[in-house]
């Protein structure tokens, strides 16, 4: 037991800390960071959450909107996902679904219960706002490595003392970005802050990643953001998700991905 | 038979633990260009209300969805619909086969405007031209769910008669019109006869695919007149057996037929193609004298194609989708297709323009134009935004420029002038 908890503890260490990406250039060391986030979150195998989003306008009027989400990871491709709308009540019941992809825009259905209908929608204008928030379909949308370029810009320490590095992250596809700057835990092995660029190359948004939770799914650890708060520093409009109730390791049945099951 | 049902399911709905509830209690208000007629009714002023419950368990689900509406100043229009009401479980443990038995609302189509597949129910005529009001079919039904699609079969019991406005609406044909009569093979009047069919769906690529094959009482193209007629010689032609209901209460007579048609939707980037095809075989035993003389249903075909483009812009964070739409009647003559329906080879343009903001601001404008009679064309505007997580309101102009050309109206001549104007008030829960 001693021996593999050290031999754990010894590829956590080799693996994680900043000083270990050996890579040639800052282009392959920004990937080589990117792909073992990407890996350490990998292995979930499946999610349920309850998810709110809180509106605040530029003079500091607030709303509040809630969903349920669902997602399957799917080995190979993007992950599937289920967003079911539980507030404001005029849209309480409908649902969206999304297939996303490594390389190719995701496919999209909506569900809309007044009408018992499910149509595809186009998923291809991801810097459309989400339910009027200052997320984007592109910022909750999948963060395939193979979408972006990377660059290692330095490693840095974060608040608290953490080691970490900053990584400039450039979309390959059409993108309302022209430039993302991650700040990278390299404790989470997530994002704890982000500073996102318009097409025009000047701030937009910054988003802070904050009360972590670490989970286990199979005997592998990984880490999960419970709040994003997101700043539009143009509008000076705020949102921020929540999560809670949070469960991975949930295996959902592939059919309850498809549209099909969207009227069930 | 809807009270034996609710008898059965009120209970289950509310000794169940898992299962939700939602509504909605509308004031609705709309006021007609004045027509100078003392008969008609131009100003509406209704409270609508809708239920839903639904029941679920990992094998099991109950849907029961209803509304009602009554009007304070036209009570024709007072009404009441069950939509939905039914009990649903999986056959097997692999949940592949799901059984369903009751009153459902079947959507089909792919299309904003023009609806050749999406035939099932029966409709409220009394409310959008483009969206109307369906009412729910009794059904049994069986779909087998597969990771590549679904395939159902489907068994419809009972014709489910569609709602007509009545005489004082300016939405209506200025005349009440008799209790609607289902028509398969001789039989006319039948409420219970077999209907059924199948469905299969699936999705390619970036696409998704259907195909039915129905053998069902028609529900969109209905003859008005009298099944009750004789010739007479000395005129030289027919006449009606009762006159006065010919003249004041004539029939809707709708006729079995079979219908093979299907749906697409297909994403490229920005744009989506959605498609509907439908060719329907009538059972025309029985001729219907109408104003127009002695008729009966055609066999024919009918497509809509459409397209949806996302502006690739955003206007202060707005999204702004552009629709283009066009619907035609195939395999009749243009005199035939004016018969058929308000909407027999029309194209539709229209956009809508999302806010994005906090209380979902939404604005859309649209134009159906006739592109083979002339002097054809439906305006619609129309405007919503949240009051707050529970409250709604909408406001819209519809206008109607559909000139007579004929002795007798047809298509959208008959609300020709009915322009008006709709505001509503929502209240969710």
């Amino acid at each position: 037991m001693k021996n593999w908890l050290l031999s754990s503890l010894l590829i956590v260490a080799t693996t994680f800390t900043p000083s270990a990406t050996f890579a040639a250039s800052p282009e392959e060391k920004g990937l080589d960071i990117a792909k073992k986030m990407e890996a350490s979150n990998n292995g979930f195998v499946g999610e349920e959450s309850q998810m709110k989003m809180i509106l605040i306008d530029a003079y500091g009027a607030k709303t509040t909107r809630l969903m349920k989400g669902l997602v399957k990871e799917v080995q190979g491709d993007g992950d599937k996902s289920i967003s079911i709308f539980e507030n404001p009540q005029d849209v309480k019941g409908t649902k969206m679904l999304t297939h996303s992809h490594k390389n190719d825009d995701d496919d999209q259905w909506l569900y809309l219960p007044t009408f018992r209908r499910v149509k595809r929608i186009s998923s291809s204008n991801k810097s459309s706002s989400f339910m009027g928030s200052e997320f984007s379909y592109e910022d909750l949308g999948s963060q395939e490595v193979d979408k972006y370029k990377f660059k290692w810009m330095k490693d840095i320490t974060l608040e608290g003392g953490q080691k970490g590095w900053l990584l400039e992250r450039v979309p390959k596809t059409k993108s309302g970005y022209s430039k993302m700057l991650m700040k990278i835990s390299s404790q989470y092995m997530n994002p704890v802050e982000v500073e996102y660029y318009d097409r025009k190359n000047e701030l937009l948004k910054v988003a802070k990643f904050t009360d972590f939770k670490n989970f286990k799914v199979a005997g592998k650890s990984m880490w999960r953001a419970n709040k994003i708060h997101m700043k539009n520093v143009q509008t000076k409009k705020e949102s921020i998700f929540e999560w809670s109730g949070r469960k991975l390791g949930v295996k959902h049945k592939d059919r309850d991905f498809n549209k099909n099951a969207l009227k069930r | 038979m809807k009270l034996l049902l609710l008898a059965f399911f009120l209970p289950l709905t509310i000794l169940a633990e898992d299962w939700s509830h939602k509504g909605e209690v509308s004031l609705q208000w709309r006021r007609f260009d004045d027509d100078n007629n003392v008969g008609t009714e131009d100003t509406g002023a209704l409270v609508f209300t809708r239920l839903e419950s639904v029941y679920e368990d990992e094998m099991n689900r109950h849907v029961f969805r209803g509304f009602a509406r009554v009007d304070q100043k036209d009570s024709d229009r007072d009404f009441m619909a069950l939509e939905d009401f039914y009990f649903s479980r999986y056959l097997d443990e692999e949940q592949s086969w799901l059984a369903l038995a009751g009153y459902k609302l079947y959507n089909w189509t792919a299309t904003e405007a023009f609806h050749p597949a999406d035939v099932i129910n029966s409709r409220n005529f009394d409310s959008d031209l483009e969206y109307f009001e369906k009412l729910g079919e009794l059904t049994v039904e069986v779909t087998g769910l597969f990771d590549w699609g679904s395939v159902s079969f489907f068994i419809w019991p009972r014709y489910q008669k569609p709602q007509f406005p009545g005489d004082r609406s300016r939405l209506g044909f200025g005349l009440d019109l008799a209790n609607p009569q289902a028509i398969s093979g001789s039989n006319i009047g039948e409420e219970w006869t077999f209907q059924g069919g199948a469905r299969v769906g699936f999705t390619l690529d970036d696409g998704d695919v259907s195909f039915h094959l129905i053998h069902h009482v028609d529900r969109n193209f209905p003859i008005t007149g009298t099944h009750e007629y004789t010739f007479n010689s000395l005129l030289g032609r027919f006449v009606p057996n009762d006159l006065n209901a010919f003249q004041n209460n004539p029939t809707p007579y709708y006729f079995k037929k079979t219908q093979a048609g299907g749906t697409l939707q297909y994403a490229f980037s920005n744009l989506l193609v959605k498609f509907e095809g439908a060719y329907r075989i009538f059972q025309d035993d029985v001729s219907i004298l109408t104003v127009n003389g002695e008729r009966k249903p055609i066999d024919h075909g009918e497509v809509a194609l459409g397209f949806e483009y996302m502006l690739p812009v955003n206007f202060e964070g707005g999204d702004t989708s552009l629709f283009l739409e066009g619907g035609t009647i195939l395999g009749t003559t243009k005199e035939e297709r004016a018969l058929l329906g308000a909407f027999q080879r029309d194209v539709l343009l229209g956009v809508r323009h999302s806010f994005n903001d906090i209380m979902g601001s939404e604005l859309f404008l649209s134009i159906i134009h006739d592109i083979e009679r002339d002097d054809e064309r439906l305006y619609n505007f129309s405007y919503s935004r949240r009051l707050s997580d529970f409250w709604k309101v909408s406001a819209g102009l519809r206008i109607y420029d559909a000139k007579q050309k004929g002795t007798n109206p047809v298509g959208l001549e008959s609300l020709d002038g009915a322009h008006h104007v709709l505001i509503n008030l929502n209240r969710f829960f």
